[in-house]
């Protein structure tokens, strides 16, 4: 129950730092993906559930934020499923550069269908191509560093908080 | 390998089927309401800092090519600007001048042309302005200019065509009959070309008259009416051996930035 709370919290704090202080600074710095990199982290960490749950909980957040015409939430339960799908049945083994890569084309084509959909039903944004290209970069930059940085961090956590259900 | 395929099918579909629940339940008004709140209360630190970083860091967050672009586009901002004010500026007076001299023209039974002072004096003719009616618009040369409330401005001297050149009532070449605004009789001659007040000679050492009197036309000047204000007496001149006092007008009419002007021209 533990480790759900701290999982909602680390959601929350991604989602509110994303949201309220990297969205405030100037363009390009307020195109920089934090939550997306760390959700497809999780699937590749063999933590699918994880991984979906804070794909479709940046959906929520995206959708509670601003009146999209469509749910950005099934965009992002779509992406996830997708992405779990392909990394469960047909990635070998979690490389960097796979990890990256998938980093990479989730934020593309969240960002891209978010944007077409938005098209769709009359929502002009200010977004270029090169923009998205942009947040893809960023996207790809914070998986590299969460690919290095993850498994040490997970490690330290774990000497140092003790859980109630591992004792 | 089948029942596998249909697993998956089964999990994407209750998952989408939740976030579609979840998408729906985000559009609801106290859902909203709820999460702005408790948004708005967690991210608003955070926001006020990135503002702050935003504003204060955009040296660093800016290439040198966009802070110089940005430069450039403020001191243009600055510049249209200053001249959106300078035509309001002139747009205001220009209105305020207008409104005063229709009250006084509703006053009198006079009926003026209006005219704006397109050219201002030259340096060796300081006194002088260009005004865009002539003699096709009925100006004629002696006709008086007033502006505000029927101050006298100055007198046509040349007319052209579609301009005239208008004497300021400070030029050397102006000489008037005026008198005291409590009498009615011509009490001396006010000439200009004295710097920026007028001086009114040949008024006799026994005529009552006192700093700050008004002094207004006399109507001795076939074109230019009796009434219209000229300016109040500034000095007084005393020689005990000569018969005439010496009086030093001193303009009321804005003569330096008056823009609107009119001519009576149907006397």
């Amino acid at each position: 129950m533990i480790r759900i709370f701290f999982q909602a919290l680390l959601l929350l704090l991604c989602v509110v730092i994303e949201f309220g202080f990297l969205h405030a600074l100037p363009t390009p710095w307020s195109l920089i993906p934090l939550c997306l990199p760390v959700a497809v982290y999780f699937v590749f960490q063999l933590r699918p559930a994880l991984g979906l749950v804070w794909f479709v909980g940046i959906g929520l957040a995206s959708d509670l934020h601003a009146s999209s015409a469509i749910g950005v939430t099934l965009i992002g339960a779509l992406l996830g499923c997708i992405l779990v799908y392909v990394v469960q049945q047909h990635v070998s083994h979690s490389s960097l550069y796979s990890v990256v890569a998938s980093t990479g084309l989730t934020v593309l084509a969240w960002g891209l269908s978010v944007q077409f959909l938005q098209g769709l039903s009359g929502v002009v944004t200010d977004l270029s191509f090169l923009d998205q290209l942009i947040a893809t970069g960023f996207g790809m930059l914070l998986a590299t560093a969460f690919a290095f940085l993850g498994p040490w961090l997970a490690k330290y956590i774990r000497f140092s908080v003790r859980l109630p259900d591992a004792a | 390998m089948r029942s596998r395929s249909v697993e998956w099918g089964i999990r994407f579909a209750l998952i989408i089927a939740g976030s579609l629940i979840l998408a729906v339940l985000a559009r609801a008004d106290i859902v909203r309401g709820l999460s702005s709140t408790v948004f708005g209360w967690l991210e608003r630190p955070l926001t006020v800092v990135g503002d702050g970083v935003s504003e204060q860091g955009e040296v660093v967050f800016s290439s040198r090519g966009e802070l110089i672009e940005e430069l450039q586009e403020r001191e243009q901002q600055v510049l249209d600007l200053a001249r959106t004010a300078s035509q309001w500026e002139q747009a205001q007076q220009e209105r305020d001048e207008a409104l005063a001299l229709l009250n006084y023209l509703q006053t009198t039974t006079q009926t003026a042309l209006p005219a704006r002072v397109r050219v201002r004096a030259a340096p060796e003719d300081a006194d002088v302005v260009l005004i865009d009616k002539g003699g096709a618009d009925g100006v004629a040369i002696g006709q008086p200019v007033i502006v505000g409330d029927g101050m006298l401005y100055g007198i046509v001297m040349d007319v052209f065509a579609q301009t005239a050149r208008v004497a300021r009532v400070t030029d050397q070449h102006v000489t008037l009959g005026a008198r005291l605004i409590s009498s009615n009789e011509t009490i001396g001659v006010i000439e200009g070309g004295h710097g920026p007040v007028m001086q009114m000679r040949f008024v006799g050492q026994d005529t009552p008259v006192q700093v700050n009197d008004v002094i207004v036309t006399s109507g001795a000047d076939p074109l230019v009416p009796a009434g219209i204000v000229i300016g109040l007496v500034n000095a007084i001149e005393e020689d005990p051996n000569a018969p005439f006092l010496t009086l030093r007008v001193e303009p009321l009419a804005d003569l330096s930035r008056a823009r609107l002007v009119h001519v009576f021209n149907d006397l």
